[in-house]
């Protein structure tokens, strides 16, 4: 019985995911393949300081263990498109290189040291930095782009990269591996001091 | 063009929409949530919206803001699955509605002869509902995996690409 429940879950989640993914897939907007779902799942992949954050959001939810494991990453997207919506309208703000670049010393800080903040406050931060990064994808969205299969594409990937943060961050419940992602988190906020630098030098 | 290639064509309509599959998506989520409760009264108004707005395309309506309001409905759905709320049938049945109305609006038949438009806008009646059904079935039967965490992660992707795309075509 049990078996037949899991198969059926199984075939479930494998018929929502192939729902979801036709979207892109058969994406015929008119658009080039630059604008289009490889386009934008490759944007956030092609920024190694949105990798760090994003990597960063997934661990920090997998230290602060549940609800944060999966409240930080359904929050991110939400407020990241709210942000992609003032960079999309032109709406002016100021520095978001630096946003991204602090995004990743805070979130790498925190994993580092495994602080275990409020929800609220997590969800707070780390929305926060959502606005900086979201701002920076709809400014940079090419002209022409499909723009479903675009969204679809960038949306799906930062959600896929938090994915990779608490899978890794899933290795806590070993001493060696709370080490090891203390390790993750200290190179996560020493590259973002790389990109900090990078950033306030532009 | 046959009938029965547009009775097909106008099938997998919903599917090669990304609007539409997204909307469906989104409403899929909380007819799956709450199955039991309001999967059967969020399918059966979606049904009589498509078929409404089906309707006033075979009548002749022309352009309208549909997939802007489907996009809409959309947000709105992947809001509430992200939040995870249980919403009653008599909330989520007009939004069904609405979402059936905009989605027949959006389909208009590319052929120009009347009896394979007809058959197309059959098939996109057909497609749409089966789609849905299959997405609510989907959820509900994944929506205690995890304690409803893939639902409320798939709600917040569908909402955010919503929003996103809502927010493209303002500005475009």
């Amino acid at each position: 019985m049990k078996r037949g429940n899991g198969t059926i879950r199984a075939i479930a989640i494998a018929l929502l995911l192939s729902a979801a993914g036709a979207a892109p897939a058969s994406a015929h907007g008119g658009g080039d393949i630059t604008g289009g779902f490889v386009g934008g799942f490759a944007h956030p992949l092609f920024g190694p300081d949105h990798i760090a954050a994003m990597v960063a959001v997934g661990l920090w939810g997998a230290v602060l263990g549940p609800p944060a494991i999966w409240l930080l990453p359904i929050a991110f997207p939400l407020v990241m498109a709210f942000g992609g919506v003032l960079g999309i309208a032109a709406v002016p703000m100021p520095r978001v290189e630096v946003g991204i670049a602090v995004s990743a010393i805070v979130l790498g800080l925190m994993v580092a040291l495994a602080v275990r903040a409020p929800l609220a406050v997590a969800v707070a931060a780390v929305s926060a930095f959502a606005i900086f990064h979201g701002h920076a994808h709809g400014a940079e969205l090419p002209p022409g782009a499909d723009a479903i299969a675009f969204s679809a594409g960038f949306v799906m990937a930062t959600g896929l990269l938090h994915v990779c943060g608490i899978g890794l961050g899933l290795a806590t419940r070993w001493p060696a591996g709370r080490v090891a992602v203390r390790i993750a988190g200290a190179a996560i906020a020493g590259a973002g001091v790389i990109f900090l630098r990078a950033a306030l030098s532009l | 063009m046959t009938l029965l290639t547009g009775f097909v064509d106008g099938l997998l309509y919903p599917l090669l929409a990304p609007a539409h599959v997204v909307a469906l998506i989104g409403l899929g989520l909380i007819a799956g949530r709450n199955f039991l409760a309001a999967g059967a009264a969020i399918i059966a108004a979606f049904a009589l919206g498509l078929a409404g707005g089906l309707g006033a395309i075979a009548w002749g309506v022309g352009e309208t803001p549909a997939s802007d309001v489907l996009l809409a409905g959309a947000t709105l759905c992947g809001l509430i699955a992200a939040t995870g709320f249980s919403v009653s049938a008599w909330f989520a049945a007009p939004l069904a509605l609405v979402s059936g109305v905009a989605l027949g609006l959006d389909s208009p038949p590319e052929s120009i002869l009347l009896r394979e438009a007809v058959a197309m806008l059959i098939g996109t009646a057909c497609g749409g509902i089966a789609v849905l059904a299959v997405i609510a079935f989907s959820a509900s039967a994944i929506a205690r995996l995890w304690q409803g965490i893939v639902l409320r992660v798939a709600g917040s992707w569908i909402a955010a690409i919503a929003i996103l795309v809502l927010a493209l075509r303002w500005a475009a």
